[in-house]
């Protein structure tokens, strides 16, 4: 693998250089656009802009905003004019994709966050100053934050593979496979996590069932994804009685231990094998 | 430095585009790649330039394989297309982003091209005129000091005055150790600027021989009638009389006309060719 520090240096400045007025206004429109979404949802929406909605606004339009930023990132290499200083140009595929990989799956999730965290503490403050809700700023814990973040990579991967495969209509090709993925993905929870639950009480809801002082005889799943957590409904039977009656109550359990790990394992090698694959097409560009 | 071996290329199995060429370019000349529009002229550029791969065959360019594109062999070679979008940038700010990737790139000399062009250098890319642009493209290109340059349909797009100055700069810029190809159907435009004529014609090289061999073996004159001309192989009514390609038997080498040569090879293939392969 032929990698430069130099040359990846020249063609990061390069990238930045060529497209910074377009990544600018991009920037700025990202802004706008969130304020006056944000700002839409906090005058008419009864309860103003709650957690869901910032959550919302910040993980779709990272997806969205992905997708379409991603789709232009390799553009070059496939219209004729330009591919051929792009191809031709003295730096290796590597240091070239790396330089794409930097600023679709770094930088710009990062500016994007900035504004999104920019643009909601904003809202929220004219919020508490002009109407009577008093929303706060969402928060996150480190295994949410761990999971959006490769989750995003692995879209944002994908779009990379698009960018280096499709010539034309990358945008909508990236778009539509995204799409049928993610509704095969949710079609597939239930019996994944149905598996991974194996009608087992899960070890980790113990204190759980203490508190209701009930025998638990089965368990149920019946929504979440197994990467995030599982919606389980628990059937019970009231200790010492002989009635048959049998109560549920719905749970959300995480993954723990093995297949949480086994969870991350694949967020985090999915974008990586994604990434090789568009280094292979890169390297085998043609004009 | 250039070496293709029983090279093949084509798009779908049934149309080659090129079909089983052997080349051996040396450094130090000028080649011109000449060859009627659609020949394979652009495609062979880019199978040298690693743009594309070949299908059969190797090709050696500079002891690299082209279509590996290593960072060593990219920064000894230079394409410049036909067809090229600028970016949205200051001359000088083209310069340093690109001109950094090429460890030869001789920006005194670029300056000296861009004056020679009468090109402006404080000029934005987007806002020159296609044959400004190409201008600077030509500068740039020969600026890099690369060891193999190839130059796609040059004088397309640039006016009479223009191409007056590209033969003029490429006139004297020639080092011992470069090679240039140029490529295009405007023949006229390299007259006395090339040391090499090559011919792509139906897939194939059709014709590869020195400016020299050619006037060794071949008489470009004029006549007012074509019964003063000893077997005249092609000839063209002119303004006063006939411009007349016969075969030269006064081993006096006279002045190559382009256009008449490549017009007799391509109507009188056999008779043109068979005068070089003895």
């Amino acid at each position: 693998m032929n990698f430069s520090l130099y040359r990846f240096r020249k063609l990061f400045i390069k990238q930045w250089v060529e497209n910074r007025k377009l990544y600018i206004l991009a920037t700025l429109a990202i802004a706008l656009g969130m304020l006056v979404l944000m700002t839409g949802i906090a005058f008419s929406d009864d309860t103003g802009l709650q957690t869901g909605g910032q959550d919302g606004i910040l993980v779709i339009g990272l997806l969205l905003c992905g997708l379409a930023y991603g789709s232009t990132i390799l553009k070059r290499y496939h219209h004729k004019a330009e591919g051929i200083g792009a191809l031709m140009l003295p730096a290796s595929a590597t240091e070239k994709l790396a330089v794409a990989i930097t600023y679709l799956m770094l930088i710009f999730p990062l500016v994007y966050l900035g504004v999104w965290f920019l643009a909601t503490n904003t809202v929220l403050t004219i919020e508490r100053n002009f109407t009577r809700h008093a929303n706060h700023f969402t928060s996150y814990t480190f295994r949410e934050v761990l999971m959006t973040f490769f989750f995003v990579e692995l879209v944002l991967a994908f779009v990379l593979v698009c960018s280096a495969t499709f010539r034309r209509y990358v945008f909508p090709v990236a778009l539509s496979i995204a799409c049928a993925v993610m509704f095969l993905g949710v079609i597939s929870a239930e019996p994944m996590m149905k598996k991974l639950l194996n009608n087992r009480i899960p070890e980790n809801i113990a204190p759980y069932l203490e508190h209701f002082r009930q025998e638990p005889i089965g368990a149920r799943s019946y929504g979440g994804t197994p990467f995030k957590d599982m919606q389980v409904l628990i059937d019970f039977r009231i200790r010492d009685l002989t009635s048959p009656m049998v109560n549920s109550s719905s749970v959300s359990v995480q993954l723990n231990g093995g297949k949480y790990v086994l969870a991350m394992c694949i967020l985090f090698l999915l974008p990586v094998l994604l990434i090789c694959i568009a280094w292979l097409k890169l390297k085998e560009q043609e004009l | 430095m250039i070496s293709l071996d029983h090279l093949s290329f084509y798009y779908r199995k049934d149309s080659p585009v090129l079909e089983n060429i052997h080349l051996s370019l040396q450094p130090g000349r000028i080649y011109g790649l000449l060859g009627r529009n659609g020949a394979g002229k652009s495609s062979l550029l880019h199978l040298i330039s690693g743009l594309l791969f070949p299908k059969t065959g190797k090709a050696r360019v500079l002891d690299f394989t082209p279509g590996k594109r290593q960072p060593a062999f990219l920064q000894q070679i230079f394409l410049l297309p036909e067809e090229f979008r600028v970016p949205d940038l200051t001359i000088p700010e083209f310069v340093k982003l690109n001109g950094a990737f090429y460890p030869d790139f001789d920006s005194q000399a670029f300056h000296q091209y861009l004056e020679a062009f009468e090109v402006t250098p404080k000029n934005r890319l987007s806002r020159l005129s296609f044959g400004q642009a190409k201008k600077v493209m030509i500068a740039f290109a020969l600026a890099t000091r690369v060891k193999v340059l190839l130059l796609d349909e040059p004088t397309n797009g640039l006016d009479i005055p223009s191409k007056r100055q590209f033969r003029k700069v490429i006139a004297g810029t020639l080092q011992d150790d470069q090679l240039m190809i140029m490529s295009t159907h405007q023949v006229k435009d390299l007259d006395n600027l090339i040391d090499n004529i090559l011919v792509v014609d139906e897939s194939r090289i059709l014709f590869n021989q020195s400016v020299d061999a050619i006037a060794d073996k071949l008489l470009f004159t004029h006549s007012f009638s074509l019964e003063e001309v000893q077997s005249p192989i092609y000839y063209e009514g002119a303004l006063k009389g006939y411009a007349v390609v016969a075969p030269n038997h006064s081993g006096v080498a006279s002045k190559i006309d382009m256009e008449m040569f490549f017009n007799a090879l391509m109507t009188e293939k056999q008779q043109v060719l068979s005068m070089f392969n003895h």
